[in-house]
């Protein structure tokens, strides 16, 4: 049973942004704002605050909490966005925010009732339980 | 006392006019430590306010063209706490810039400057 992340003590906090241009889907958006946040910086104390084993599997409770905030918080699938994160329990809340602005329509690449920019932005917390 | 790595975060700055390695190199430190925040110092680590320039060890390492043009003092400026040391090796881009560029500075070159930097903590 893994713990509330307010058991747990929070190692660190990373912040991304991801666009989608072409298809006004702000799930894909959701999901590059999330890999930017995580993929700037290598959090190799994680080793040994969560007792990493030899197979690569954390041997503490480690959750991450995902927070994405876009235009269409509804429109999120939160399991598509999570795939981003390779491994940990993860969970993802999805807040309005971001940003929404008119876009272009090039026939060959957008669906025509999706014309605009979508702008996601991602805060990735992740908690370590010591006890 | 033992070291322990806690994290690696990477960045990257340019200079667009003038060929200003330092700025670049200035922009990359804060590129890589700015989308980040650390409570796991003070939570996992044992780091306070009054520990935290003796506990925390900041090692920076730049990747520039003109390595010896690099300011490090200025450098090292970017990051607020810590010890901190750096080493610039060669390496980054140099890539054609604007007219304007070189019409005002003399300068053909815009620069891309690669920093990483890595954070490690002294515990008991």
């Amino acid at each position: 049973m893994v713990k509330k992340k307010e058991e747990m003590k929070k190692f660190f906090t990373e912040f991304g942004m991801g666009v989608d241009l072409h298809g006004q889907d702000v799930t894909k958006a959701a999901a590059r704002a999330v890999k930017e946040a995580i993929s700037w910086r290598s959090p190799t104390g994680i080793v040994d605050l969560a007792n990493i084993n030899d197979k690569g599997e954390p041997t503490r409770d480690v959750l991450i909490d995902v927070i994405v905030a876009s235009p269409y918080p509804d429109e999120v699938n939160a399991e598509e966005v999570l795939k981003v994160i390779p491994y940990g329990n993860k969970q993802l809340t999805s807040i309005k925010g971001g940003l929404k602005t008119k876009g272009m329509y090039l026939e060959r690449m957008d669906k025509p009732e999706a014309p605009d920019y979508i702008i996601a932005l991602a805060c990735v917390e992740i908690y370590i339980d010591l006890d | 006392m033992v070291r322990k790595q806690v994290i690696i975060e990477i960045g990257s700055g340019t200079d667009l006019y003038g060929e200003d390695v330092t700025k670049a190199a200035q922009r990359a430190v804060k590129n890589a430590i700015s989308r980040l925040s650390l409570p796991g110092l003070v939570n996992f680590y044992g780091v306070t306010a009054d520990n935290v320039n003796e506990k925390m060890i900041v090692e920076v390492t730049i990747a520039t063209p003109y390595p010896d043009k690099v300011n490090g003092e200025e450098v090292l400026s970017m990051i607020p706490f810590g010890q901190k040391s750096i080493k610039v090796q060669e390496g980054g881009m140099l890539a054609p810039s604007t007219k304007l560029d070189y019409d005002m500075f003399g300068t053909p070159n815009l620069v891309v400057v690669n920093a990483v930097i890595n954070v490690y903590v002294e515990t008991d």
